[in-house]
């Protein structure tokens, strides 16, 4: 799982900007980028930039060119000074086979190119990773990085909570090389592995820290339905978790304010008598202990 | 089959009088009928009478080897059509006008009285229109007496029955979901003049007592209703709750075929009293949706030193928003929630915003340890935020929205900013006004246009409500008919 954007402080209305994903793992490129144009000089005319392609360029040649099309524009720039018809953005994103040999990367359309990127061979080097606890759930992570062809890399901090064997992201793609990141470990989980995945584009490298103390962190619990007002019995029971595993049902359990225990499990149906009840439910430990909690008011008609 | 709008040609409109008693409006439009059913955008009343006048040949396939295949006036066949003809009871091959799904006989010079609201339709009664060439030159002579013409009689009557669980519109179109709460609204007319006053206020007659049969493949229930008031034809107001009952129906039989029966009596009459006791039925399909997944991305805000909104709160926008929207919660699948930091974003910063919208639309993770799959969608904890969401269906549906709204006072901004963005993952524009920014949907106005429903809350949102899609927020916004349907249409 590598992801890392380019140029992501080149945002703004106010110059022809592309920020892009661009990654490579497994033998694609992972490739998702937006780019952000304000015409200046003229109107962006209606269908104006109707598609981008994507060049992979060899020594001399391209060996592989992808059409991404089409792309609708949008114009998501609130700035109350900007005029509406003066702008225009395209999120894109896609998957583009690699291919041995590659060199370049250029993103153009019929008479512009937006990006061209040379690749070097040489990857990134981080070094000195450290995560430490600041308490409750936050941690921080540190490392330096540096590129030896000077290149621009961007990172993703990384979590696993299983030695290892799975990791999930923490970040969006950031150029910073310090951050404070909020992980809740599952139950049971005494260490977590932090780590990094740095790139330019082509080249990723990921390094693990030391392995981190885990703080225990209580876990959380969200009702999905019955929302609050009236309801008509029996109704649909759904919660949703950040225990990442099943749980058994006995450990979720639904009462009623006025009749007490009405369900077990995460997704289940519940029968209350009419009248005003709030509606609970509870994440409990192995001991029946209530460990999390969320509860909503409802009128049983 | 059916067409989004035909443009009729409005010929003219006139107010009539006669005896010096009653007025009436006449007004004329012109369709062409061939080969489908067509939308005329005339919306009939109780009591109104639609008039046909067609010229005009059609040619209708089906013939032997191209041999004697019927082309015929809007008067058809001489003969009713078979069972799988759109109105078996009408005349086959023949011009057929539609309102609130009953059908009435047109043709070259033909009329009825409507006895139901709704908008009117026409078509050919033919089983399969497509193949059919030429079309009838069709005149329509809408009537609507301003006065009713039953006077102080009583003649209770089901003037229509709607179906809404979100908005709907007059001709009781909007789709019904399979298994989301739904309220029927039953429409009674007295039959009395405006004017006239047998007890219960002008127009008015009561107590109505009735009883709704529900059918469905799923079961049957049987529900009661009372202390209902009829009001004179052509009275009804649907932003008015007084103007209609309305019942919410089981929800365990809202799937497949749905069949509503209604028997309506007014207190103190005998069901048989002629005048005193009226019957309806309707019958509406409820499609289930394709499930929708969503990835919860719980936003840290370090640069406002705000912390990663709670579960809760994601759950509490959530399903505050699944009320504005053709989903049920059990048609959700939520994956495993991610915290993650949105640093380096400053939400005071509109163009941040932009940006990290950008960055959680694009990036792309390999080979997670959960589910990465579905609409990311974002919340984060921002007061200080010169926005209160961002929203984009490319390269697929991903947006952000505030949730400290819920715990302003403001839970049902909170909910409607989530719903507005959630359907802009759907692909849908804003609606030019109060400032809304470009692109924009050119069918939303600044409010709903059509009478929706909180079911929920048990409250009726008129058409004065403002359109989710503006910014207009000085009171609730909900969705028009418009801006539900796109959700409809990504849901299937």
């Amino acid at each position: 799982m590598y992801a890392v954007q380019l140029n992501p402080d080149d945002w703004g209305p106010a110059q022809l900007t592309l920020a892009g994903t661009i990654s490579a793992d497994g033998g694609v490129f992972g490739l998702g980028f937006a780019l952000c144009r304000t015409a200046t000089a003229q109107p962006v005319e209606d269908g104006d930039l109707k598609w981008l392609a994507v060049d992979l360029l060899g020594a001399d040649k391209a060996i592989r060119s992808t059409t991404l099309v089409p792309a609708l524009p949008i114009c998501a720039f609130p700035d109350p000074d900007s005029k509406p018809s003066e702008q225009v953005a395209f999120l894109i994103d896609s998957l583009i086979p690699l291919v041995d040999d590659v060199q370049a990367m250029v993103v153009r359309d019929e008479d512009r190119v937006y990006l061209h990127r040379i690749f070097v061979s040489d990857p990134p080097v981080i070094d000195a990773l450290s995560a430490k606890s600041q308490g409750g759930d936050a941690y921080v992570v540190s490392w330096s990085a540096y590129h030896p062809a000077g290149v621009d890399v961007e990172h993703i901090v990384m979590v696993s909570q299983d030695d290892g064997a799975t990791w999930r992201p923490t970040t969006l793609p950031i150029g910073e090389t310090s951050i404070a990141v909020n992980v809740a470990p599952a139950s049971g989980v005494k260490t977590l592995l932090f780590g990094v995945v740095t790139t330019d584009g082509l080249n990723t490298v990921f390094v693990r820290a030391e392995p981190v103390e885990a703080m225990p962190v209580p876990p959380q619990l969200g009702i999905l339905t019955p929302g609050p007002g009236t309801v008509r019995s029996p109704l649909t029971l759904i919660a949703i978790t950040t225990e990442p595993s099943q749980l058994p049902s006995i450990r979720t359990r639904w009462t009623s304010s006025t009749d007490g225990e009405i369900a077990q499990g995460m997704s289940t149906v519940g029968a209350l008598s009419p009248g005003k009840h709030t509606i609970s439910v509870s994440l409990v430990d192995d001991s029946g202990k209530p460990v999390a909690s969320d509860s909503v008011a409802v009128v049983v008609e | 089959m059916v067409s989004n709008r035909d443009p009729g040609i409005q010929l003219d409109s006139a107010s009539l009088s006669r005896k010096q008693v009653w007025t009436m409006t006449v007004t004329r439009y012109r369709f062409s009928v061939s080969n489908r059913l067509v939308r005329t955008r005339v919306i009939v009343n109780t009591g109104d009478t639609i008039q046909t006048l067609a010229t005009g040949i059609v040619g209708f396939g089906g013939g032997v080897l191209g041999w004697f295949v019927p082309a015929l006036t809007a008067d058809g066949d001489p003969v009713t059509a078979p069972p799988d003809y759109p109105a078996p009871a009408l005349r086959k091959n023949s011009l057929i006008c539609q309102i609130a799904g009953r059908w009435f006989q047109g043709g070259r010079n033909t009329s009825f009285t409507s006895p139901v609201d709704g908008e009117l339709m026409l078509a050919p009664n033919d089983r399969y229109p497509a193949d059919n060439n030429g079309f009838w030159d069709v005149t329509i002579v809408h009537t609507r007496p301003d006065v009713p013409t039953i006077g102080t009689t009583p003649h209770l009557s089901v003037s229509s029955l709607e179906f809404v669980q979100v908005t709907q519109n007059r001709a009781g179109d909007v789709p019904m979901i399979a298994g989301k709460r739904t309220v029927l609204r039953i429409f009674l007319s007295s039959g009395l003049g405006a004017t006239v006053d047998v007890g219960y206020g002008p127009g008015l007659l009561g107590p109505v007592d009735g009883q709704l049969s529900v059918r469905s493949p799923t079961g049957s229930a049987t529900l009661t209703f009372a202390g209902g008031l009829a009001r004179a034809p052509g009275t009804h107001r649907r932003d008015n709750a007084s103007h209609s009952i309305q019942i919410e129906l089981p929800l365990g039989l809202l799937r497949g075929s749905v069949q509503v029966d209604v028997t309506a009596t007014v207190r103190g009459h005998a069901p048989a009293e002629s005048g005193f006791a009226a019957r309806a039925s309707r019958t509406v399909p409820f499609v289930s949706n394709r499930t929708e997944t969503v990835l919860p991305i719980l936003l840290t805000n370090p640069v406002g030193g705000r912390p990663a909104p709670t579960l809760s709160q994601y759950t509490t926008a959530l399903r505050g928003a699944m009320t504005m929207m053709p989903i049920v919660a059990t048609g959700v699948v939520v994956n495993p929630p991610d915290t993650i930091s949105s640093a380096p974003a400053n939400f005071t910063i509109p163009t941040m915003w932009t940006a990290l919208l950008a960055r959680l639309a694009t990036t792309i993770w390999f080979l997670p340890a959960t589910p990465h799959t579905g609409i990311r969608t974002a919340v984060v904890d921002a007061p200080e935020g010169t926005m209160g969401g961002i929203g984009t269906s490319i390269p697929w549906g991903t947006f952000i929205s505030r949730v400290d709204f819920l715990s302003s006072g403001s839970a049902q901004f909170g909910f409607e900013t989530f719903a507005h963005e959630w359907s802009h993952a759907y692909g849908q524009l804003h609606a030019n006004f109060c400032g809304a920014p470009w692109p924009y949907d050119d069918r939303l106005l600044s409010t709903t246009q059509e009478t929706g429903f909180d079911v929920a809350a048990g409250m009726i949102m008129p058409s004065t409500t403002f359109e989710l899609m503006s910014y207009c927020t000085s009171s609730s916004r909900w969705p028009s008919v418009a801006t539900y349907q796109t959700a409809v249409n990504a849901l299937r």
